[in-house]
């Protein structure tokens, strides 16, 4: 399959020449291609900032919802219709400021959806101003004498609450982030996939080279099954690594633990259910 | 659509009969997508098809900022207009689906209590109690928006009385500012605590004559 049946023909792209968003979408659409997965079997669900206006530039469904909030929409979809490829995407000051408390309980529920994040250190659709993963002593507008709070750590948060698979991607590596998100994709259960990127207008310091400077591969030999040791690598701050840092395989996806597939295979949405013996059934439990 | 509820009315549904839902019917309004499928195609009464991902050949998007046809977003300030445009026409439909509120009581009164949610077995326990020929009670389960007839059936009285368990009569302001009625006297109770009968009968008794 092409890359380009994803292709969204004639738009409008809001993002500015030389943005991370540009590789990103492009690596995405290569990654779903090779993966066959049709346009018409992927859900692609954000919340607001400019990462989050990329369900708009792919041919295929989406849901671009509120500020923060692409976790539980998307867990809903996956859950009601697991027959759908879900990926939630947005960018780091949605998924982990707006988004924060989402993204802690999406990784202990553990729907098979696949959540990529585009982090580039800063608030870039408002102009600039610090986001969760900025740098300490970080300048900007609203920041002037630099930011005081110590960044988020998102590899470290989704290790401590033992997401089923933590990686971390950098959009100037086409063909790694590529065979990441083909990983991360297929996985099945929670994905993380943070994905550094520069911010060409309102980040002056984390740029393209500062990345490519201060990241490394994890090597070959890094067990990705073991948790502690995983936990471990995602503390390093002085050279970021990339990679994938923890898997945990076969987990109990939320899907499987709420029980409604157990018997039929029948996604929940295309049930003709009975639904006033179960209403009934539930209003006699109340007295 | 909202569904208001309270404490009160959660803390004692265990002490009220259960609803019949056996003639109540389930009617699904998802359709099966065509190829060029518009989650919000332009549609005289503002009412698009819903469609849903994975259910026929089309695409289904949708988005919270303002959005074309298809949901993408916009920043064109015409399509903008014309989509507030359809959003503000639904409420004809809504409107005309409206539940009209309950008359308790003579048809022919002079007085009206007016409640609405929790507080509706408190205050017509109230009026069995007081036995009054020309009292009844007007009950809104909906309140927004008003049925039609409300200020008919409101004008009709000589004296109003509104009881809320709020401090600012939201209802009272609400048929105030959409029904143009003019309601004579306030019970209000904003203590935290729901009525108790007595305390209604007592404040009714108060004002009338």
């Amino acid at each position: 399959m092409e890359a380009k049946v994803y292709d969204a023909g004639e738009i409008d792209i809001a993002w500015c020449p030389g943005c991370g968003n540009f590789s990103i979408l492009q690596i995405l659409k290569l990654a779903l291609a090779e993966l066959e997965v049709q346009p018409k079997s992927l859900v692609m669900v954000s919340g607001i900032g400019q990462a989050a206006k990329i369900p708009h530039y792919m041919n295929c469904h989406y849901f671009n919802g509120l500020h923060g909030r692409a976790l539980p929409p998307a867990t809903g979809i996956k859950v009601v219709n697991p027959e759908l490829t879900v990926i939630a995407e947005s960018g780091d000051g949605d998924m982990y400021g707006e988004g924060g408390n989402h993204l802690i309980h999406a990784i202990r529920r553990n729907p098979d959806i696949t959540n990529i994040v585009h982090d580039n250190m800063v608030y870039g659709l408002t102009k600039g101003q610090a986001s969760p993963t900025s740098q300490f002593g970080f300048k900007t507008p609203v920041q002037v004498n630099g930011v005081i709070l110590q960044p988020f750590n998102p590899i470290a948060l989704a290790i401590s609450l033992d997401a089923s698979f933590v990686a971390r991607a950098f959009s100037g590596d086409v063909e790694q982030t590529k065979e990441i998100l083909k990983k991360a994709i297929t996985h099945k259960g929670y994905a993380l996939v943070d994905i550094f990127q520069p911010c060409a207008s309102f980040n002056k310091v984390n740029t393209f080279q500062w990345f490519q400077e201060r990241t490394y591969y994890l090597e070959k030999k890094h067990d990705p099954f073991d948790r502690k040791k995983a936990f471990h690598r995602s503390l390093e701050q002085e050279r970021l690594p990339l990679g994938i840092f923890y898997i945990h395989p076969n987990k109990p996806t939320f899907e499987e633990n709420v029980g409604i597939y157990r018997l039929d295979k029948t996604p929940l949405v295309f049930r003709d259910e009975d639904r006033n013996e179960k209403l009934q059934k539930l209003s006699e439990s109340k007295k | 659509m909202f569904v208001l509820t309270d404490q009160y009315f959660v803390d004692t549904y265990y002490n009220t009969p259960s609803i019949d839902l056996s003639r109540s019917k389930t009617e699904k309004y998802i359709v099966k997508t065509q190829k060029n499928y518009k989650r919000y195609s332009l549609q005289p009464d503002g009412i698009s098809p819903r469609g849903i991902p994975g259910h026929g050949e089309g695409l289904v998007g949708v988005d919270s900022d303002e959005h074309d046809e298809e949901a993408h977003i916009t920043e064109d300030l015409e399509l903008r207009t014309i989509m507030v445009d359809k959003r503000m026409s639904k409420m004809t439909k809504i409107e005309e689906e409206a539940v009209p509120p309950a008359i308790f009581g003579p048809q022919d009164y002079k007085i009206l209590l007016i409640g609405w949610g929790s507080t509706y077995p408190l205050i017509e326990e109230a009026v069995e109690i007081i036995g009054k020929e020309d009292l009844a009670f007007l009950h809104f389960s909906q309140v927004f928006p008003l049925h039609r007839q409300t200020k008919s059936i409101i004008d009709k009285a000589e004296q109003v009385i509104i009881i809320e368990n709020n401090a600012t009569s939201q209802l009272g302001r609400l048929l105030k500012l959409h029904a143009d009625v003019n309601i004579d006297s306030k019970i209000l109770k904003y203590s935290g605590l729901s009525f108790s009968v007595e305390e209604i009968v007592k404040n009714i008794r108060k004002r009338i004559h």
